[in-house]
Parts: structure tokens; sequence; C-alpha cells
């Protein structure tokens, strides 16, 4: 029999109430095993009598009724009253709202952002976009802001235009409104940042006006027209404008007339480029000497058609061909004033500007003297033909010539002369000359025999 | 001995238990006091240690008694195991601080005078003693089986449910068991080596 086996039966027979020596007799042979084994097994079995005394009952489930009551009132802190529990369901009602208030925030915050020309979160997304340019105290930086405004929106009208066909009301609006307050800003400014200002405006002007041409709706071109005049105007005089003006004075009004030269600083780069890319005019916008002219030039003519671009190095008294420029022009100038000068006056420029001016007055006066001369002298080479009447009558043609501004290259009829005031006065009309054949040698007066 | 648990007192006095009813908890500790206070005593060796952690024992019942959760297969026996659990962890603890190490008052001025004979009395303790710190250098599933089998009179097929094991299991247990007890409280060996507590 094992060890194991005997071990068993062994402690059954002490469970029966046999004692360790009678078990170990029966198994001599494994007593010395056993032995050890089952006294421990006793030992142990002697616990079985502990118990814990009535007076340590009664004493643990007091300490236990105790830790009850302590446990259930620290289970009434921790739960809270039913006023925090609708107090906690008001927040968390709060917190659920203005997560939802939130989320509605950021949606429509990005459809605004999102939002084209013609939907109606359009008029959102252009007062948004210029609101931070309203509040910035600094003019330069507002300046910028609001041309910044004013490209967006002008890109935004070709891109609606180009897709729709149709003219974004809020687009121009604000295009408009934008570039005024840059011009009130600009006002403030020094020389060269109202120049730069102004070539800006005069670069939406332009855009304006490339827009008006490709408008299918005549309403939408009118509109675009009125604009870009509006803005050209702006534009001319913040140039002229002197540093000390009054913001005020720069409002445009409607009957202010536009001044139909652009500039050399008009060369500036579109803000467009697929406005630049698609009219080539866009990037060869004729420019002039900024020199103030007492002239300007008279092939201006009074139908759209006919219309000619000013000359690129067109001058004082110098008329010459209009034809020589390319580009058609941006600005219909059937009119232009003179006095307007494309840029602010300069000493220099101011003193050539009043002598061309009494020049120009004294023009007509010393024509028409002139030609009363040659008429004279006209009329006693005919009653008396001779050399020396001859002569006088050439020299007095010649003065006639020299006094009476030279036309237009393009020997129009009658082209209206502007003068320095802004009249415009027709030339005087060359006198018929003497039938007397003008032989080269005859230019110079001969002497009588 | 105490009755054995049945799965419906369990399955009674677990949940009125974790909804604080004193009468379930004072049910629980009638149940169980004496067996955990024998389990205790055999690992101490020291009555009142044994009783005060008894005590503890369903103190910490009741602090943790929301957590705990009822399986329905063989409940009484897993809420056994975690009563054990908790009294096997208290030992820890209390062989870690220095309660056991503190100096007693001699038996002479601590006695009653008209207890019983103070040097029985000291032997009787010196011998839980030995049993005690020989116990604590088992296993814990040797020390169960032992405990159970000779302390709580369970037969084998009642330690093997207890204890979630074969009756196999529980034999061989018993045997290693009791061979090691056999050689820590020889009669050369004036006391074993020192509690560990080790727990397995």
């Amino acid at each position: 029999m094992t060890l194991d086996a005997t071990l068993q039966r062994c402690l059954q027979q002490i469970e029966a109430g046999e004692s360790i020596d009678a078990c170990l007799a029966r198994y001599p042979d494994q007593a010395a095993e056993l032995a050890p084994m089952l006294a421990a097994a006793v030992r142990v079995r002697a616990q079985v009598g502990a118990r814990l005394t009535e007076t340590q009952r009664f004493q643990a489930k007091a300490v236990l009724r105790q830790t009850l009551a302590a446990q259930a009132s620290a289970t009434q802190r921790k739960s809270r009253p039913a006023w925090t529990l609708s107090l906690g369901g008001v927040r968390r009602l709060a917190a659920v709202a203005a997560i939802a208030l939130l989320l509605v925030v950021v949606l429509s915050v990005g459809v605004v952002a999102s939002s084209e020309p013609g939907n109606p979160a359009y008029a959102v997304r252009v007062i948004a976009e210029r609101a931070p340019a309203l509040v910035n105290p600094n003019s330069a930086a507002r300046t910028a802001a609001e041309l910044a405004v004013a490209d967006r929106r002008l890109a935004d009208l070709q891109a609606h235009l180009e897709r729709a066909g149709r003219l974004e009301p809020a687009a121009l609006r604000a295009l408009l409104a934008g570039d005024e307050a840059a011009a009130r800003q600009a006002v403030r400014a020094g020389q060269v940042e109202r120049l730069r200002v102004a070539r800006r405006l005069a670069t939406h002007a332009r855009l304006l006006r490339s827009l008006a041409e490709r408008a299918r709706d005549p309403r939408a071109a009118q509109l675009l027209n009125d604009a870009s005049r509006r803005t050209l105007a702006l534009a001319a005089r913040l140039r002229a404008a002197p540093a000390s003006q009054s913001p005020g004075l720069l409002l445009p009004t409607d009957d202010m007339p536009a001044s139909g030269q652009p500039s050399s600083d008009d060369t500036v780069t579109a803000t467009l480029p697929q406005t630049t890319a698609a009219d080539p005019t866009a990037t060869t916008m004729p420019t002039m000497t900024p020199t103030p002219t007492t002239t300007s030039t008279p092939t201006a003519s009074p139908t759209p058609t006919d219309a000619q671009p000013p000359s690129a190095t067109q001058t004082a008294g110098n008329t010459s061909a209009p034809d020589a420029i390319s580009p058609k022009p941006v600005v219909e100038p059937p009119q232009v004033e003179a006095t307007v000068s494309p840029r602010p006056p300069r000493p220099r420029q101011t003193a050539f500007a009043q002598t061309a001016t009494a020049r120009a007055e004294h023009v007509p006066a010393r024509a028409e003297t002139a030609t009363a001369r040659a008429e004279t002298a006209t009329e006693r080479a005919s009653r008396t033909p001779g050399p020396r009447q001859t002569a006088m009558a050439l020299t007095a043609t010649a003065m006639v010539q020299t006094a009476t501004p030279e036309p237009s290259a393009t020997s129009r009829p009658d082209p209206p002369v502007a003068t320095a005031t802004g009249q415009a006065i027709k030339p005087a009309q060359p006198p018929t000359r003497a039938p007397v054949p003008p032989p080269q040698d005859l230019w110079r007066p001969q002497r009588p025999r | 001995m105490q009755p054995r648990l049945t799965d419906e007192q369990i399955l009674a006095l677990v949940p009125r238990c974790q909804r604080g009813e004193p009468a379930a908890v004072e049910a629980i500790y009638d149940l169980y006091s004496d067996r955990l206070y024998r389990y205790l005593l055999t690992r101490l060796g020291d009555p009142d240690a044994a009783a005060d952690l008894t005590t503890e024992v369903f103190v910490r019942m009741i602090q943790h008694i929301a957590s705990f959760r009822l399986s329905r297969k063989d409940p009484a026996n897993v809420f056994s195991g975690w009563l054990y659990r908790i009294a096997a962890n208290l030992v820890t603890d209390y062989y870690r601080s220095s309660k056991w190490q503190q100096v007693e008052l001699p038996d002479e001025l601590a006695a009653p005078v008209n207890g019983p004979d103070p040097y029985q009395q000291a032997e009787r303790r010196e011998t839980a003693q030995q049993l005690g710190a020989a116990l604590n250098q088992l296993s814990e599933d040797q020390r169960l089986v032992i405990i159970g089998r000779f302390a709580d009179e369970m037969s084998t097929a009642e330690v093997a449910a207890w204890l979630g094991k074969s009756e196999g299991a529980v034999k061989s247990l018993q045997h290693r068991a009791l061979r090691t007890l056999g050689r820590l409280l020889a009669p050369d060996t004036k006391r074993g080596p020192a509690p560990t507590g080790e727990l397995s």
C-alpha cells in the first residue's frame, strides 16, 4: 500500500476516534514517515474547537453595525441631493446646448466661408470678410485690408459673371465700398501711399471696364461701366489730392466726371490673372507722359467705335497720330479734362502748365492776327503783283501756319482743340493761299531789286 | 462545526448585504466567523489577533461588498473564496506590520486572577504560534486544504468543491502539506522558520 493510501486510511481512523499510536502499529513499515504527518494533522485538528466567544461576537457585531452606519452616511454624502441632481441635469443640458451651438456656428462659418456669389450666405460672407478691415485702427493696414477685400470682390464678380452670366450686386457694392474706404484712408497717408492706392483703384476700374465689355446683360454692363467710371474718378482725385485734403473731398459723386486718361501708373499688373489673360488690353494699357498738357488729343470720337486711344507719348502741343497706339482704349473719353493733372502738381510742372495755358490763350489771337495779315498781303499781291508782294504774302501765310496749332495727324476735319481751360474751340481756318505756285526758293523772301 | 453554506443562502444574503441591511451582514457573520477565526488562528497562533482580524474581515466585506459580482455558478464557494482571500491579505498585512512583534505584558500581569493556569496558556500560545509558523510555510492551496480538512472537518469532496479542484488534487495537496508540516513540527525542531506570510 502506498504511503498516500495509508495516510488516508489512518486519517479516517483518527477521525473515527482512533489514536495515532494505534494507527502506526498497523503499519509499522511506514510508521516512521506517517508519525510526523499524523501528528501535524492532529495538531491542526486541535483547532476544531476554537470558536469566538459570545463577547467577541457581540463586540464584532457592534463594530459591523458602526461600519454599516458609516458606510451609509458616506454613501449619502456621495449621492447628490435632488436639487443638485436637477442642477446637474441643467448643466448637462447646457453643455449639450453649447456643443450644439458651437456645431451650428462652425457649420455656419463653413457655409458662409465657402459661399459663392448668388448664394444667400454670400452677403454675410461679404460683411464678415470686411469686418476686420473696418475695425483695424491702423490706417495703412486698414487700407491694405480694404484693397485686399475689394480684390476678392472683384474676383467674385468676374467668376460669377463668367459662370452664371449675371452680376452680383453685393460684390459690386462691396467692391465700391472697399475702394472708397481705401481712398479715404489713403488720403491721410503720404504721397507714395496715395499713388499706390490710386494705381490699385485704377486697376479695379480697368478690370470693371473689361468685365462690362464682356457682360451679356446690358443692365450689368451699364452698372459695371458706372462703377468703373466711379472708381477711376476716385483714383484721379486721389492722385490730384494734396496731402492735406480732407477725405470727404474724395467722395465720388454721381456727377463727377471721370478722368479719361489712364496714367502711366495704370500699367500695374492686373490683380485678376484670368482677366489679364483674357483681355490683352489689361497688360498693354496706354501710357502718357505725366507732363501736364495744355491741349489734349482732339481725336476723341463721339462714337465708341471711332474711339482712339491717346498717344503713348503725348506731350503738350504734340498731337501725334493716335493710330500708333494699338490697344483699344479702356475708357471712353469723349471729353478730356486737361486741367486734371494726373499727378500732384510740382513747381516746375506748374510753371510749365501756366506758360502753356498762357500760350494757348494767346494762340487764337495770334492766329487771327496772322490770318488777317495774310489776307491783306494776298490781296495786295493780287492787286499789284510783284516779287515783294508775293514774298510778303508768303511770309504772312507762314505766320498764319505758325500761329495756328497744327491739327491732328489724322487730318480729321475740324477737330476740336481743347484749351487749357477745358473749352473746346475750333482752330482758325488757314487762309486760302494765293494761287501763286510756291517755288521752293520763294520760301525765302527775296530782296526787291 | 458551522453548517455548510448553500448557494441559495448566498444568493439571498449577498444582495441584501450589498444594500446595507444589518441583518444580512450579521447572518453572513454568523455563518463564516468561526471558520475564518480558525483559519486566522492557525495562521497567526494568537487568539486575540485572530479575533480582531476576523472582525476586520467582515469590515472589509462591508466596505467592498458593493463591488462584488455574485456568480451564478457555485456562488457559495466563490463568495467563501473571496472572504478567505480577504483574510489571507489581512494576515499578510499583519505580518508586515509590527503588531506581531510587540512586546507583550508578562502573563502574571495580563492574566486574570481567577483565569486558567498562565503556564498552560503560555504553552498553548506557543504551540499555536509554532503551528501558525509552519502553516505559513505552505502554499495557500495547501494551507486551505489542511485547514478545511482538519480544522473545519470538511471531507475531501467538500474541500475539492470549495477550492474548485478535483479530489485527487486535494489529496495530493494534503499529502505534501502534511509531509511539510511533519517536518516543520518535529519534536527536535524547537521552533519553525520565521513566518513569512507567503501567499500563493
